[in-house]
Parts: structure tokens; sequence; C-alpha cells
């Protein structure tokens, strides 16, 4: 989520935290959340084509974290994609935001996660092998597959294909 | 060029869908005027579309409170059943987390104690989140005598009755708040018995695979 304009880096930190802590005690609960917005992003493409010239699921994502803002008068409201077809429909002139703009607030730090892919498929190969060569296996590592499967499934939501509405445009400039 | 080709290449560009650890919003709209309620009610109506779940009028005005107050919603509204599908994922990934403890059921606890402890933990985790899938699946599928009482169950345990559906800031109250704190003491537990268990362990847990130190690897 977004942090609020001006929120203390205190505050900030306490809920990654608190999410932090979440996902430790209970990562499986964080899959259905990452399947809903991948869901959501995924539906907020092929819904509205004519939000802005390019809405990909990367805005539709980036509206679920309640990134997008409307300001008025001295008020801050988060909006989401349908709000932002309202205000269209309404004839606002909004800002139009391409997926650059987005990816360039986003810290996705790829290199790390894929090591991480990696040892937790050695510990996943460990795993079986010692199963097989009737070595016992400790809770810890049984329950680090469980949490590896879990993030696993988790950041595949979240690495999503490129939206249709992305492909359409390439579709117009290259086929002919 | 194909356009499975153009797919596979903007895959291999844009890798990562969802922006991770963003620090600031984009404002896309500056408002001078004075019709900013309209503004408002035009935000709050695009985040009440968004619900495969009947929205109750207390969710919608927990929804205007939460604006009113935070200027934002919070993150508990994936799990106050604001998309329904999210929950019945969550709880088919819990069952299948749970059952990863409950295959731990034979290995060497330190004590009696602490074996009996950790089957009742992992069976208790596994069962809530399944109790909840078939609650959540059961009244689409069971047949028109048993629909009503089956909803009837279900919206008491997630408290979508009127007058307890959502207090402020578009949190769920119902039995559903104790459950979760039954199911998160359990993974507790569970979490601390995974270390606690170290303290004794037998010797063949230290003893390594038979080719693997022939891999170079770290980790």
């Amino acid at each position: 989520m977004v942090p609020k304009r001006g929120e203390k880096w205190y505050l900030v930190s306490f809920r990654k935290v608190q999410l932090m802590a979440f996902t430790v005690i209970a990562p499986e609960m964080l899959i259905g959340s990452a399947i809903g917005e991948y869901w959501l992003a995924r539906a907020s493409v092929r819904k509205d084509p004519k939000v802005t010239s390019e809405w990909t699921t990367t805005h539709g994502f980036f509206a679920l974290m309640e990134g997008f803002v409307v300001e008025s008068g001295d008020h801050f409201y988060r909006v989401n994609d349908e709000g932002i077809l309202l205000l269209k429909m309404d004839r606002c002139r909004l800002l139009n935001v391409t997926e650059g703009d987005i990816k360039d607030r986003s810290k996705a730090d790829i290199l790390v996660k894929a090591t991480a892919f990696l040892q937790a498929l050695w510990l996943l190969i460990q795993c079986c092998a010692r199963a097989q060569q009737n070595l016992p296996i400790t809770p810890l590592e049984l329950a680090t597959v469980g949490f590896v499967g879990c993030s696993l499934v988790t950041y595949t939501a979240w690495i999503s294909y490129v939206s249709e509405a992305y492909a359409r445009v390439w579709f117009a400039h290259f086929s002919v | 060029m194909s356009p499975r080709l153009m797919r596979e290449y903007g895959l291999l560009t844009f890798p990562c869908s969802k922006p991770q650890q963003v620090n600031k919003t984009i404002t896309i709209l500056q408002n001078e005027n004075n019709d900013s309620l309209d503004v408002q009610s035009k935000v709050n109506e695009g985040w009440m579309i968004e619900s495969d779940w009947p929205i109750t009028n207390d969710y919608r005005d927990s929804i205007v409170k939460a604006f009113e107050q935070d200027g934002r919603l919070s993150m508990v509204h994936y799990f106050a059943g604001h998309h329904g599908y999210s929950m019945k994922f969550s709880m088919a990934a819990g069952l299948l987390f749970g059952s990863i403890h409950i295959a731990a059921w034979n290995f060497a606890f330190p004590s009696k104690a602490e074996t009996i402890l950790w089957r009742v933990a992992a069976v208790a985790s596994t069962a809530m989140p399944a109790t909840i899938l078939l609650l959540l699946l059961l009244p689409d599928i069971a047949g028109s005598r048993f629909r009503n009482n089956l909803y009837n169950v279900r919206n008491k345990l997630f408290g979508r009755n009127p007058g307890r559906t959502v207090t402020d800031g578009g949190r769920a109250v119902g039995m559903i708040e104790y459950i979760i704190a039954v199911y998160g003491t359990m993974r507790f537990y569970l979490l601390v018995a995974i270390f606690i268990t170290f303290r004794s362990q037998p010797a063949n847990v230290y003893a390594t695979v038979d080719w693997s130190k022939y891999i170079p690897h770290f980790g």
C-alpha cells in the first residue's frame, strides 16, 4: 500500500513490520490477497480500455494499491479504476500516466528474488534427496518448503503477463 | 513478428507487473473548483462497484468513513469479503500449508508433550481453513433446501448481518475475529516449536545427502 502524503516514517515502517509479522505467521493468507489483486487488476484491463490511452495490469495493480490520487480542494482521495472511469465520463481531464511512470516508482529487486528462488530450489532438492535416502528432515526444513511454496504463488500472481491492452497497441503497429 | 513472439518479448521486457515498495502517489486530477463533494462521491462509488459480494449499507458507510478519516481504505478489505474469490484461495492455501505441517506427524520431537502439541496445532490450523472453505463453497452447490440455512451460518461467521457487519475503518467484526485469534495462536506455536525442536534431534539430521557435497552450492 502506498503511504499517505507526509506520513511519518515510523508509521510507514511500523506498517511494514506488521505486514512482515503477518507474512511469517500466516503466509498462506497472502496468497488469496495476491490472486484477488491479480484478478481485479486484469479485470480492470478488460473492463475499461478507454480509461487512458494505455491502461495495463500495472495500472490496475497501482490503482488497487491506492496509488492514484485525486486532489480536490485540500482533500486527497485514493481513486480506483472504476472511479477514474466515472470521472472520465464526467469529462474530467485526467493526467495520462504511462506504465513507465509507475514502474519508475517501483523498487523490485529481481536479482535478490532470483537468488532466493535458487536457494529455495536447492532446499527442495535436498529435502527430496533426504527423504529418498531415509535421512530425517527437521520441522524447520519442512516448514520452509511450505513458506517457499506460499511466497512462490504470491510472486507468480504479482509477476503477471503483459496486459492485453498493451499487446493490442503493438498488434496495430506490427502485424500489417 | 507473430503475436505470440511479441507477447514473449513483452514478458522479457516487463517481467514484474505489480509495482513494489512504492512510496509516492501519483496525482491524476487537481480540482480547484468547489464541487469537491461530487468528486468525492465519484471516488467512493468507484470503490463500491468492485465487489462480487452483496454490499450492505453498513459497508458503504464504512467506506465513506474510512475515506473521511484516513483518506484511504485499509488493507483488511481483502479479507473482509471485498473480493470473495481471494478468501476461497486463502483458505485452500491454508489447507495445503496446514497439511505440510501434518506431514511432520511422526518426526522426532524432544518430548511426548511437544509431539502432541505439534499434532494438535497442525490439525487445528488445517481444519479451520478447511471448514471456512466448505462454508464458502457449500451454499453455491447445495440444494435449495439447505441453501438458506448455510447462508445464515456463513453470515453469522463473517458478521454480515446488519449492525454487526462493519465497524470503523472497513474492518469486519464477527465470529471470524475469534477464529483468527485461535488460528494465529496455533500458527505461532508451530513457529516456536520449529525452533525449540532443535535442542534435541537425532544425529542423522546433521548427516548430509550423499551427493550434495560434490555440487558447489550456497545456502
